[in-house]
């Protein structure tokens, strides 16, 4: 009897094991509906280094879990150098006009001029458009979203989000997402621009 | 397709698990890397900028540019320096030892010009009733400091440009006028 007792209560432990007690065995308890690559753009050190040479994959995910690991652990918005890049896309999806799956689509994107006042909120707003990003809340069904992009620059922050394709229809749900997303007033329009029509130096095509 | 609301994800912020530690500590490595490179080159600009190569020793032997010696006023500091001269009053003790402050007169003599100035000052002012005597004056150094040349206050001068055509033409033209 006493035997039977104790073979019943050895798998019993005080100690609550996570999945993430052996790495080995690590299933997601999260899991989200697309893997994530995040990938930064290093300014320029020196002059031989090309935009190949400077834009690199950092680490790819798939879980909510893994998404707040790397994000605890990577320099916050505010504390990036001058000239950095932060991007976030699909796997598969080289954050570049020329990829097949970006060259026919474009960005909404918001500046934010003032960088005195926008730094004190920088961190939490990219950690928003980063959110709805991976949460998938950025659009409804209409899978446009390709990617978010931070850029630091002397004059602004600017955060984009890249679509598929230049569809109206599709895309007016995603330019008021990321206004509410950025927390933007009124008066604070978001534009969207093609890839092609950015290529060309053309305006604006559609401002929300 | 799975979504996550921002609350949701917030949520299980607690469970961060990091994949890869290895690869991030590279990343943050490299990012270090940048921030010193980009901190050297502020400074090395900033020397650049500031620094002509004339230095002197300080007291505590550490060499230092003139620079922050002989940089102009800024305008913006808004303590401007007095530059009017200030009289000069003088002081006459009479015998009884009462003292008296005297300014000096800028012009002409304290006494003897007095008559001649007030007829000029009368001159003046029954020529401004009948409009005649008036300088035009001069704007040509509005956006400067330089004290007004009073030669540029001369009533623009009438120029007559050579004409070669008229030149050309019949030499009866002052006399049209008569005819």
């Amino acid at each position: 009897m006493s035997d039977e007792l104790t073979a019943q209560t050895e798998d019993l432990s005080l100690e609550p094991k996570t999945v993430f007690d052996n790495k080995e065995e690590f299933t997601a308890k999260h899991p989200l509906s697309n893997r994530w690559t995040l990938w930064y753009t290093k300014p320029q050190v020196n002059k031989s280094e090309n935009w190949h040479d400077l834009l690199k994959p950092v680490i790819t995910f798939s879980s909510v879990e893994e998404f707040w690991g790397i994000y605890n652990s990577i320099p916050t918005a505010n504390q990036l150098p001058l000239k950095s890049d932060y991007h976030l896309f699909k796997e598969g999806i080289r954050p570049e006009w020329e990829d097949v799956q970006n060259a026919k689509g474009g960005k909404w994107q918001y500046s934010f001029n003032n960088k005195r006042d926008a730094a004190g909120v920088i961190n939490e707003l990219w950690l928003r458009g980063l959110l709805a990003v991976i949460g998938e809340t950025i659009e409804d069904d209409e899978n446009e979203v390709n990617g978010i992009v931070l850029n630091i620059r002397k004059q602004a922050f600017r955060v984009g989000i890249w679509t598929k394709d230049c569809d109206d229809s599709k895309l007016k749900t995603v330019g008021e997402r990321l206004k509410r997303v950025l927390q933007l007033r009124d008066e604070q329009k978001v534009e969207f621009i093609s890839h092609d029509a950015s290529n060309s130096k053309g305006s604006a095509q559609i401002v929300l | 397709m799975v979504k996550y609301t921002e609350e949701r994800l917030l949520e299980i912020k607690e469970e961060a698990y990091v994949p890869q530690p290895q690869i991030l500590e590279a990343f943050n490595a490299m990012i270090e890397e940048v921030k010193e490179h980009a901190a050297a080159e502020y400074e090395k600009h900033k020397s650049i900028k500031w620094n002509n190569g004339d230095t002197y020793i300080d007291e505590r032997g550490n060499e230092r540019p003139y620079h922050h010696m002989n940089r102009r006023r800024a305008s913006r500091t808004g303590n401007k320096p007095n530059l009017r001269k200030k009289s000069v009053e003088n002081v006459q003790v009479d015998e009884d030892g009462w003292a008296t402050l005297t300014k000096p007169k800028k012009s002409f003599g304290a006494e003897e010009g007095e008559e001649e100035r007030s007829k000029f000052r009368e001159s003046l002012k029954e020529g401004g009733k009948g409009g005649a005597v008036r300088a035009k004056p001069n704007n040509k150094n509005l956006g400067s400091s330089k004290a007004v040349d009073p030669r540029d206050a001369i009533a623009d001068k009438q120029t007559i440009t050579f004409n070669a055509f008229e030149a050309l033409g019949d030499g009866d033209d002052d006399d049209s006028d008569d005819e």
